[in-house]
């Protein structure tokens, strides 16, 4: 749009992660004295992050190629390593930095209301703007060591605010259970850096360093595991999904910025950046098989998530566990396209066809963090006018009390169901398309892509499903308030709804505005290693087939809930009289087909969270604990003892070098 | 051979090494265990003298008045340290001084206690010869 | 001769000069014992100390620069030498007032005294070129340690702890003594280090091609007694074996005297170490072809061991104990990667800097509780300090960004130190001939994840609990004040590391292990 000088670039990009920072520490300093410009500052500082990404979105928009690199200066040299400040700015960067900072300022906002009255709410901005910091050096970041810096912060900001109100045991179990689940991928992600320091090719641990040395294939194919493997703690995929779901003990605004729109997104922005990435510039085969085969366990793990989490959403009773199962399923969707891999197709280069996977899923990332987002935020809209409760059985027919959180939900619902035009269609029609495309190939793969494009369909049916299931319990029917609400049982405040109408408007225009105008595509072509070609949107065979499911779903959803409120009221449903009296039927086919594999597969989750992933985290407790305790009963406190184990320390250390060779 | 050589002081170093050693694991005396170590240290000495003469330089030899010296230090510094041990628990046993250790652990117990102290010798009284000096009670008891 | 060198005045003056603030520093430690007979104050002396060590420090700025030829002197002034004699006056500093605040004013000159000589101590020992110098510089840490243990505390508690320490710290002096002539028999000479035919230091071990030695059989002495010497050192490093003593003193001693023992004997035995086993010199073969082995198995009995045993421990200074034991594993995992090659820059840069990141947080960790420390109501278990958050926010705050720093999370120096360590593990895995050495990274990661179990336990407990009984008073604000530079300077030097020095490209087989940053601003 415009040319802004390097340095203008450069400054402004340093904003991006600084003006939150400085936001969270003064937050933090003036809480103790004045907790009401806590909000003020906190919304000032991402507020600044979004002008300075949005500028830099802007300036950069005009002009592609190669990424802007902004050196800060050195951090720290290890032999040849040299880890330095470095902001690496490309379009995909940018994208994610825009979005990261919007939704979080119209959160902070929110906030305000949703928190007012809080004791601790200076201890609560200060953490979010430290966490939309961190995340702005995690997205921006050039050198590996910095992004893992920023992949730290974000997880200790996540367990700090799952954990915020720690006097409720419940909050503080669920935080430990999310710290320490994702610190499993963390501490795969470590390794996969690790790995890559030690190869003598890409030793300056930058993205472009990593992307064009010559790493063997094997090497390729375990650092991909390993970062998969972090990728997979971090945005909650199975089998270490478990503590998502759990930490919706926090307070809503959390759950909305970080469980559903930014932290939980950055696996698959990881793998968004590498799978493309490592496929070097020119085709090796050996290469591309060791990406594919990673690729195809990211999507099978996807396929998983995506079916059982949304089958999971179907029986929940508790409004934010429905969307949070929903998070899950949703980024199930992003890890399947990212499992479509290179198969030489057509004309296209493997490459290509890996870069419009990856793109496919960044398109549902942003459109996803908005819609997600707005459905959040119209949930803790609704839990703070009913009291803090969230049991969808607890309330009803909302929709006359609460008319502006009732349209703003409704067209999340809509969005996330992919109704046509709004922005869950465009993207989720992308995914579908990829997967459909993979499967028509006639390669190896073929049937595999076929069973993600199945499994993709039957998900967005049970989507709109559990998405209007949980719609019309909360804002149809008879009107039911429970007693906690007391005075709170209106519509919120004007600084929280604010943000709803905003972030609505956002999830209806974005989709339209960025998908089949190609803007985003155009944009995201820039974005180094993709290989995107432009392509024209048309009317495709799954675009027609996800909007049949999503019908489907939405009218399953609305018969079901009729014929419960006619069995509720007993009386009759007029035009669904018919379909009442069928009640029966229709609940034994729910009976049989949701409530029963349901079932079984909440009771294989967990057994798998308590056989196979606590157990994981309890031995990293136990075993050093006995090995201590084996030792203890040395420490005697006898003098001459201690002076007895020195001695037979050395006799022993003696012995082993002299007397054995 | 007659003379002795290098072999011999080494092992006679090497002996009196392992008897302060000995010494300072087996025996429970405080003043005792310090002596043993200063035996220790005087093997070391002996070492170095015979490897100077073996080698024929000063080095070894100088090496061991810095030790000496540095002995002379710890010897004062262990009879002041003693001294105000003593007079805490009054006893020079080692095995007293265990109340530092792992929380859950219980205290050693001797099977075998030390002997206990030997009743002092009576002092022999000399006949009145005039006035006893006064002196203030108990300030210069140890 | 040697008479020729011992009469010559000028070089005798110009050496005194060089070695100026040990010197100085002990003649100032003279100064003050006497001078505390007649005039009594803490601050007075604690002002002469800081103003001191801050000279000592200053001075040593000046001195150090690019390293110096290499050299077979008594006194060895190397890059090693520059680093430590300048990190060392300023942990002094830090550390004087913790201690000065915990003793009256009859004791306040006599515990400066004693921690001057302890700081010349340090630095004598990382500028021995001789055994006899080193012995000195040791037992200068040594001996002034015994009584500052005795006047920090001196109840029973404290009592037992100073003949725990005393006893153990001789016993073992006795075996480094030991190894120590058999490495004069062996070599034929105190020096440490010599200078080969191509003109570079050559370590004392590489000596031993003398025919003179055939007498010997050679790898078989020569091990036992670089085991003895290790042995001895051990003590002062708490490695494995030798640590036994290290929980027991610190619990029963003052917190501030504990975070004495945390650093400068630590420091000296580590550097001994590295000056004995001619790592420091950086050329030719390493541990003078006795493959790493040793120092291997240590490290990695050191860290696990600490690791495990801390998380048992409901005391804090015990469980600090044990943090300390296996931090000290952790610096000689990066002694086990050996000197720089032509490949890598070896362990000895790591090591350095990771023994100055502790030193900071070690301090800061301890003025807090020292700081945090009621007599009435001394903080001794763990759980004293839950609820700290919230009346103590900025002492909580300093000590858990000391402790996130010793745990090795990103942003604090400690972070930096440790991935130093790890990556001189892992890029030069054949430094020492053995192929362990990526393994021994591998030992790290592990025992850094068993080490956020009880440092993040003590963070929790701090924010996360509310207060179990009544609260005891503040301490001296100085200690506090002391823990606050501590926490800046760990969170600074996180950001800046090469404020701290750098570890420097190796030219022409030497290392020029760390040239601090501070020094080139000095000079211009």
């Amino acid at each position: 749009m415009f040319e802004l000088s390097s340095e203008v670039l450069s400054g402004l990009a340093l904003c991006v992660p600084v003006l939150p920072l400085i936001a969270a520490v003064v937050s933090a300093v003036l809480g103790s004295t004045r907790p009401s410009l806590a909000p003020l500052v906190a919304s000032i500082g991402v507020l600044g992050a979004f002008a300075a990404s949005l500028l830099l979105l802007l300036a950069t928009a005009g002009h592609g190629g190669a990424a802007h690199i902004f050196h800060y200066g050195t951090w720290f040299t290890i032999s040849h390593h040299s880890i330095d400040w470095e902001i690496r700015l490309d379009a995909l960067a940018t994208a994610m930095v825009c979005m990261v900072t919007f939704i979080s300022f119209w959160i902070v906002i929110f906030s305000q209301g949703y928190m007012d009255g809080d004791l601790g709410s200076a201890r609560f901005f200060s953490l979010v703007s430290l966490f939309v910091g961190a995340m702005a050096i995690l997205v921006l970041a050039n050198s590996l060591v910095v992004m893992f810096l920023g992949w730290e912060g974000v997880g200790v900001c996540s367990y700090l605010l799952v954990g915020f109100w720690f006097r409720k045991p419940e909050a503080a179990a669920a935080a430990r259970k999310a710290f320490l689940v994702t610190r499993l991928g963390d501490v795969a992600l470590l390794g996969a850096l690790l790995l890559l320091a030690c190869q003598p090719g890409s030793r300056a641990l930058t993205f472009d360093a990593v992307f064009s040395a010559h790493l063997d294939a094997g090497i390729v194919y375990f650092v991909l595991l390993l970062l998969l493997i972090g990728a997979v703690g971090k945005s909650a995929q199975f089998p270490l999904h478990v503590w998502l779901p759990d930490a919706m003990e926090g307070p809503t605004p959390v759950s909305a910025l970080i469980h559903a729109a930014t932290m939980v997104t950055a696996g698959v922005y990881l793998l968004a950046r590498f799978f493309p990435g490592m496929t070097g510039e020119s085709v090796d085969l050996s290469r591309l098989d060791a990406i594919a085969s990673v690729q195809d366990l990211a999507g099978g793990l996807g396929a998983i998530t995506a079916l059982s989490a949304a089958i999971m959403a179907m029986g929940q009773s508790d409004l934010k566990r429905v969307l949070a199962y929903s998070t899950l399923s949703q980024l199930g969707y992003m890890f399947m396209v990212l499992g479509v891999s290179g198969e030489p197709r057509g004309e296209h280069l493997p490459q290509e066809v890996i870069g419009v996977a990856a793109f496919a899923s960044i398109f549902h990332l942003l459109t996803h963090a908005f819609f997600k987002a707005l459905l959040f935020l119209s949930a803790g809209s609704v839990m703070h006018a009913m009291g803090h409760i969230i049991d969808m059985n607890r309330f009803g027919g909302l929709r006359r009390l609460m008319p502006i959180t009732h349209a703003s939900f409704l067209v999340g619902a809509l969005a996330l169901a992919g109704f046509p035009p709004l922005s869950g269609f465009f993207s989720k029609d992308e995914i579908l398309l990829e997967l459909w495309n993979g499967s028509l190939t006639g390669g190896p793969r073929s049937a595999f892509f076929a069973i993600l494009f199945s499994v993709g369909l039957i998900t967005a049916g049970l989507t709109a499903y559990y998405i209007f299931r949980a719609y019309f319990k909360t804002f149809h029917g008879e009107e039911k308030i429970p007693h906690e609400a007391g005075h709170h049982a209106h519509e919120s405040p004007r600084s929280m709804t604010v943000p709803l109408m905003v972030l609505a408007v956002c999830s209806v225009v974005v989709g339209l505005a960025v998908g089949p105008t190609g803007i985003l595509h155009h944009y995201l072509s820039h974005s180094s290693h993709w290989h995107l070609h432009e392509s024209a949107f048309s009317v495709n065979i799954p675009m027609i087939l996800g909007v049949l499911a999503a019908f489907t779903g939405v009218a399953v959803a609305w018969m079901l809930h009729k014929a419960a409120a006619s069995t509720a009221k007993k009386r009759s449903m007029g035009l669904f009289e018919s379909l009442a009296d069928n009640r029966l039927y229709i609940d034994g086919l729910y009976l049989a087909t949701l409530v029963r594999p349901l079932a079984a597969l909440g009771s294989v989750v967990g057994w798998l969270d308590r056989e196979l992933i606590s157990p994981l985290i309890e031995l990293g407790a136990t075993v050093p604990r006995m090995v201590g305790g084996r030792f203890r009963s040395a420490q005697n406190g006898l003098l001459q003892f201690y002076a007895l184990a020195m001695a037979l320390g050395l006799i022993v250390i003696l012995a082993m070098f002299t007397v054995a060779r | 051979m007659n003379s002795p050589d290098l072999p011999h002081y080494l092992a006679c170093a090497a002996v009196l090494f392992v008897l302060g050693l000995v010494g300072f694991l087996a025996r429970r005396n405080l003043i005792l265990m310090f002596l043993s170590v200063e035996l220790m240290v005087q093997g070391v000495a002996l070492n170095f003298v015979a490897f100077a003469r073996f080698r024929g330089n000063l080095d070894g030899q100088s090496f061991v008045l810095f030790m000496l010296t540095v002995a002379a230090c710890e010897a004062a510094l262990a009879l002041a340290l003693i001294l105000a041990l003593y007079r805490t628990q009054a006893s020079l046993d080692v095995s007293l001084w265990q109340n530092l250790r792992e929380d859950d652990l219980d205290a050693t117990e001797d099977d075998e206690p030390l002997p206990g102290m030997m009743p002092e010798a009576p002092l022999p009284s000399l006949p009145v010869a005039g006035i006893a000096p006064a002196r203030p009670e108990e300030s210069n008891r140890v | 001769m040697p008479t020729q060198e011992m009469l010559d005045v000028t070089g005798f003056l110009g050496l005194s000069l060089r070695a100026g603030p040990e010197l100085g520093l002990l003649a100032l430690a003279c100064l003050t014992f006497l001078g505390g007979t007649f005039i009594r104050g803490r601050l007075l002396w604690g002002l002469v100390g800081v103003i001191g060590l801050g000279f000592a420090a200053g001075f040593s700025a000046i001195q150090s620069g690019p390293a110096f030829a290499p050299t077979r002197d008594f006194f060895c002034f190397d890059d090693v030498a520059s680093c430590v004699r300048l990190i060392v006056p300023i942990l002094g500093m830090l550390m004087l007032p913790i201690l000065v605040a915990e003793v009256d004013d009859v004791r306040a000159a006599d515990i400066v005294g004693c921690t001057l000589c302890a700081c010349a101590g340090v630095s004598l020992t990382s500028m021995a070129g001789d055994l006899v110098l080193l012995f000195l510089g040791l037992e200068a840490v040594s001996i002034p340690t015994y009584v500052m243990l005795y006047l920090a505390r001196h109840d029973r508690r404290g009592q037992e702890a100073t003949l725990k320490y005393f006893m153990l710290s001789i016993f073992s002096s006795a075996l480094f003594l030991f190894g120590a002539s058999y490495l004069y028999g062996l070599t034929g000479q105190t020096r440490l280090t010599s200078v080969s035919s191509n003109g570079l230091s050559r370590g004392i071990l590489e000596l031993l091609a003398d025919p003179s030695s055939q007498r010997f059989d050679m790898p078989r002495t020569l091990a036992i007694a670089l085991i003895f010497v290790i042995a001895g050192l051990g003590m002062k490093i708490t490695a494995v074996p030798f640590h036994f003593y290290a929980p027991d003193v610190y619990q029963g001693t003052s917190p501030g005297m504990a975070g004495f023992l945390s650093w400068f004997p630590k420091a000296a035995g580590l550097i001994a170490l590295l000056r004995v086993l001619g790592l420091a010199h950086g050329h030719g073969e390493p541990f003078g072809g006795m493959d790493g082995t040793l120092i291997w198995i240590l490290a990695v009995v050191t860290m696990t061991l600490g690791n495990c045993l801390a998380i048992w421990q409901g005391n804090l200074r015990r469980m600090l104990a044990y943090s300390g034991v296996a931090q000290g594993g952790y610096m000689l995992a990066s002694l086990a990667v050996g000197p720089a090659t032509h490949q890598h820059a070896g362990g000895v840069g790591p090591m350095l800097f990771y023994l100055a990141a502790y030193g900071i947080m070690s301090l800061g960790a301890f003025a807090i509780i020292a700081y945090l420390n009621d007599p009435e109501m001394p903080v001794e278990h763990i759980d004293d300090l839950a609820g700290l958050g919230s009346r103590a926010p900025i002492a909580s705050w300093s000590l858990a960004i000391c402790l996130f720093g010793m745990l090795g999370l990103p942003l604090t120096v400690g972070f930096i130190a440790k991935a130093q360590v790890l990556l001189a593990t892992l890029v030069s895995p054949m430094a020492a001939g053995s192929s362990l050495i990526g393994i021994l990274g591998l030992l790290i990661v592990f025992n850094a994840a068993v080490g956020a179990w009880y440092y993040l336990g003590l963070v929790h407990r701090m924010f996360l609990r509310r207060p179990l009984g009544p609260q005891g008073k503040c301490g001296p604000k100085v200690q506090l004040a002391a823990g606050l530079v501590c926490a800046i300077l760990t969170v600074l030097l996180g950001i800046v590391p090469s404020w701290l020095g750098w570890t420097q490209i190796r030219q022409g087989g030497r290392v020029h292990a760390i040239v601090p940053a501070v020094t080139m601003v000095a000079k211009p």
